[in-house]
């Protein structure tokens, strides 16, 4: 009998936080989504409540089902056949984010400190810690995610607080002259779309040991980043200029490598990478291991643990034979033209339609397990 | 096998596999195979780039020296020529024996040529590049070739390089100057609203000869005095130094100087360090015509006062603020002028004020913005605060008889 695994609700936040802010950490796509000018601010605010009406039936559907992941409600929702595809949709989404954790891994690391590392070394060495990681189980993880992510936030604080000095708000001036309305909502809807982090939470609700606390969980979380969020793209604009931020491949990293405090603190961008090099491996970890996790419910398996190698061996083939693995490549795939929209079914549309068959059978159905 | 065992082997071997990791040696640069960089020189030759570098030399510490005179120089100069700024880099390691190091390079001092031609078709590899920070310095050489700035010295500092940054650095006593790094350089190209500038450097004979020097060798030293004016990538011309002061002026980026301004009664001069300088810069848009609006504050600090007059006088004090007022005045009229009669080009960011004022009219008259600001009216309003007269009320030179 396998024993019974916990999360607290700070642990659960935390990794939802990291989940969601590696992206931005290293690549900021808001600065390339249009209308990528001085008012993007006002839509990473408003972001925050269009990820809440995103997210609002995938979360009603987990508050139903406390017992379950969506891959198993999916399934006695849906019936068997049905269930189990919607099921597999979800699994292939979130081993295609860890897939996309490793090429990014190897893609940051390369361009900004280590061009010469071969890929399959950094992916190699990255997936060996994780692989023994995601073994331990989701409460090891859920202790990882309180010593990172709590550094990561830290270091975004610190640079953010460093280049004070440098900041020209006058970027900012006119307010809302340059772009449209539906513009700015279109932004903010891409990048609330980018918030699939939600399948985290609603596949960890089994684990929470506060289930009462879901939408609190929920709302923590999306205060959080969205106010992170903010506080990373007015800083970078502020201090390299709105195109020369949208110029940048990572706009943040190259915000910290122009840091000078008196001649003296000075190239710290080691610790950005650091930093997000921590964040994608709790995020790896975290994305394979409720794969693998669904993957065993799906196949009537009771341990998780016979998938985590060969979920990570395919993804690493994946990685390292396919076209897959250039900067251009990664970078447009995470451009609002794939991501978002990819994300967006996978968090809300399919969800919706699960909800609105849950509405016609739910007479018929027990929510227990 | 029981299962500790197991477990005691999987762990060995995850050690061992992952202790080569933590040394970090796969990408390593090893401090005595790097070349590192102080300052590189770009000039042209033909269509080639001929980049000069100069290397810092490790050498051992002060107290270490080896006997004899003879002295040692820090740093070593290397040339190389190529097709692009990456080629000529790495053609370098053809015949100089270490790899060169970027990071820590202070300035890049590109000729005149280079930047006539458009310095912004030739530098996509200084941002590109991984090992080259935004942070350094970029200059224009003046007058001679780029690789010719490199070894004058004429300061305390022994390596060039480092001479260079402190006279940059120098900007905030003197005001006559510009300090600006590649980050600001991009930053004010991609604004339509501005025109780019970069400081200058040239070369000057040195009046007084070091003592032990070579009798009839010509020694030089460095003046970044002056500014390069831009429109869009390409060099149109210079500013000398006092322009430059009315282009930090508006720019507000006047640390510190020294205003000289003739004496209220118009015998002798008086001369006032600025404290602190403000500046508010406003456009009014009527149609296809603008208005300029400058408004200066500046608080000082009387330094000098050569003329005979009193004071002690807070009349006279008032005065001095005014002949102050109108120094300052003409010299921001006289750069704005010749900027607007010479090279058209509004470097002092007068359309990012249209921009923020009149989004809507901006979208229209951006393209002829440049046109449109070099016949504009201008209106310059600058108000002195003399807060302080030093340690001496009236000057030694008036005597009460």
């Amino acid at each position: 009998m396998e024993e019974v695994k916990k999360l607290s609700s700070l642990q659960i936040i935390l990794l939802i936080v990291s989940g969601r802010l590696i992206t931005v950490y290293a690549f900021m796509p808001i600065t390339n989504t249009p209308p990528a000018n001085q008012d993007m601010w006002i839509s990473e605010l408003l972001s925050g409540i269009y990820t809440i009406i995103i997210c609002i039936p995938i979360l009603f559907l987990s508050r139903r089902f406390p017992d379950m992941t969506p891959v198993e409600y999916s399934e006695k929702i849906l019936g068997k056949l049905l269930g189990k595809i919607v099921g597999l949709i979800f699994i292939s989404f979130l081993s295609f984010v860890g897939l996309f954790d490793l090429l990014s891994m190897s893609e940051f690391l390369g361009s900004t400190i280590m061009p010469e590392t071969p890929a399959y070394a950094t992916m190699l060495f990255m997936l060996a810690a994780c692989i023994y990681t995601i073994y331990k189980g989701i409460d090891v993880i859920g202790r990882i995610g309180e010593i990172f992510v709590p550094f990561i936030i830290f270091t975004i604080i610190f640079f953010i607080l460093l280049s004070v000095k440098d900041m020209d708000f006058k970027v900012f001036l006119p307010i809302l002259a340059d772009s449209d309305l539906s513009m700015i909502n279109y932004a903010a809807l891409s990048t609330a779309s980018r918030f699939y982090d939600i399948l985290i939470l609603c596949m960890a609700v089994p684990n929470l040991k506060n289930k009462g606390e879901l939408n609190k969980i929920f709302f923590i979380s999306v205060i959080v980043i969205t106010l992170l969020f903010c506080a990373i793209t007015v800083s970078v604009y502020a201090v390299l200029g709105v195109k020369q931020a949208e110029h940048a491949n990572y706009p943040f990293f190259t915000f910290t490598r122009q840091i000078n405090l008196f001649d003296f603190i000075q190239r710290i961008e080691s610790i950005n990478v650091i930093a997000w090099v921590a964040g994608t491996f709790v995020k790896y970890c975290i994305y394979i291991y409720f794969a693998t996790i669904g993957l065993a419910s799906i196949l009537k398996v009771k341990s998780n643990k016979y998938f985590i190698i060969p979920i990570s061996a395919v993804l690493l083939v994946i990685a390292l034979f396919t076209k897959l693995s250039k900067s251009v490549v990664i970078n447009n795939m995470l451009s609002y033209k794939f991501f978002p929209k990819l994300a967006f079914v996978i968090e809300s549309v399919i969800p919706l339609i699960l909800l609105v068959i849950y509405f016609f059978r739910r007479k018929s159905l027990t929510c227990a397990k | 096998m029981n299962k500790t065992a197991v477990k005691r082997v999987i762990s060995l071997i995850l050690i061992i596999s992952f202790a080569p990791a933590a040394s970090g040696c796969w990408n390593r640069h090893e401090l005595n195979t790097l070349g590192i960089l102080g300052a590189l020189a770009v000039d042209m030759e033909g269509e080639k780039y001929k980049l000069t570098f100069e290397i810092i030399k490790p050498k051992p510490a002060a107290g270490s020296k080896k006997g004899g005179g003879e002295k040692d120089e820090p740093v070593k100069f290397i040339q190389s020529t190529g097709d692009s700024l990456l080629d000529a880099l790495r053609n370098a390691t053809l015949s100089f024996d270490r790899k060169i190091f970027m990071p820590h390079a202070k300035a890049y001092i590109f000729s005149e040529e280079v930047a006539r031609k458009g310095l912004l078709n030739y530098i996509d590899f200084l941002q590109r590049d991984h090992e080259t920070r935004r942070t350094t310095y970029i200059l224009i050489a003046k007058g001679s070739s780029a690789a010719e700035m490199l070894n004058a010295t004429g300061g305390i500092e022994d390596i060039p390089s480092n001479y260079i940054e402190r006279l940059i650095e120098g900007q905030k006593f003197n005001s006559k100057s510009l300090s600006i790094r590649l980050l600001d350089f991009l930053k004010y190209y991609y604004e339509r609203g501005k025109q780019p500038v970069i400081g200058i450097i040239q070369k000057k004979e040195k009046a007084i000869k070091e003592a032990g020097g070579e009798k009839g060798k010509t020694e030089y030293e460095l003046s970044v005095e002056g500014a390069a004016v831009f429109f869009e990538e390409k060099l149109v011309g210079f500013l000398n130094g006092m322009e430059t002061r009315g282009l930090n002026f508006i720019m507000g980026k006047m640390y510190s100087g020294i205003i000289v301004s003739p004496s209220p009664d118009g015998e002798g001069i008086n001369s006032v360090e600025i404290l602190t300088s403000g500046s508010k810069n406003d456009v009014e848009i009527k149609g296809k015509e603008a208005k300029l609006k400058v408004k200066i504050n500046i608080t000082g600090m009387l330094e000098e006062e050569l003329a005979k007059i009193g004071t002690k006088d807070p009349e006279v004090i008032e005065k001095i603020e005014k002949a102050n007022s109108q120094e300052v005045k003409n010299e921001i009229e006289g750069v704005i002028g010749k900027v607007q009669q010479e090279y058209k080009s509004d470097i002092f960011g007068f359309g990012e004020v249209v921009h923020r004022k009149y989004p809507g009219e901006w979208k229209k008259i951006q393209k002829d913005w440049n046109d449109i600001f070099s016949r504009a009216e201008v209106n310059v309003e600058v108000e002195t605060k003399i807060t302080r007269t030093g340690l001496t009320n009236d000057p030694v030179n008036k005597r009460e008889d």
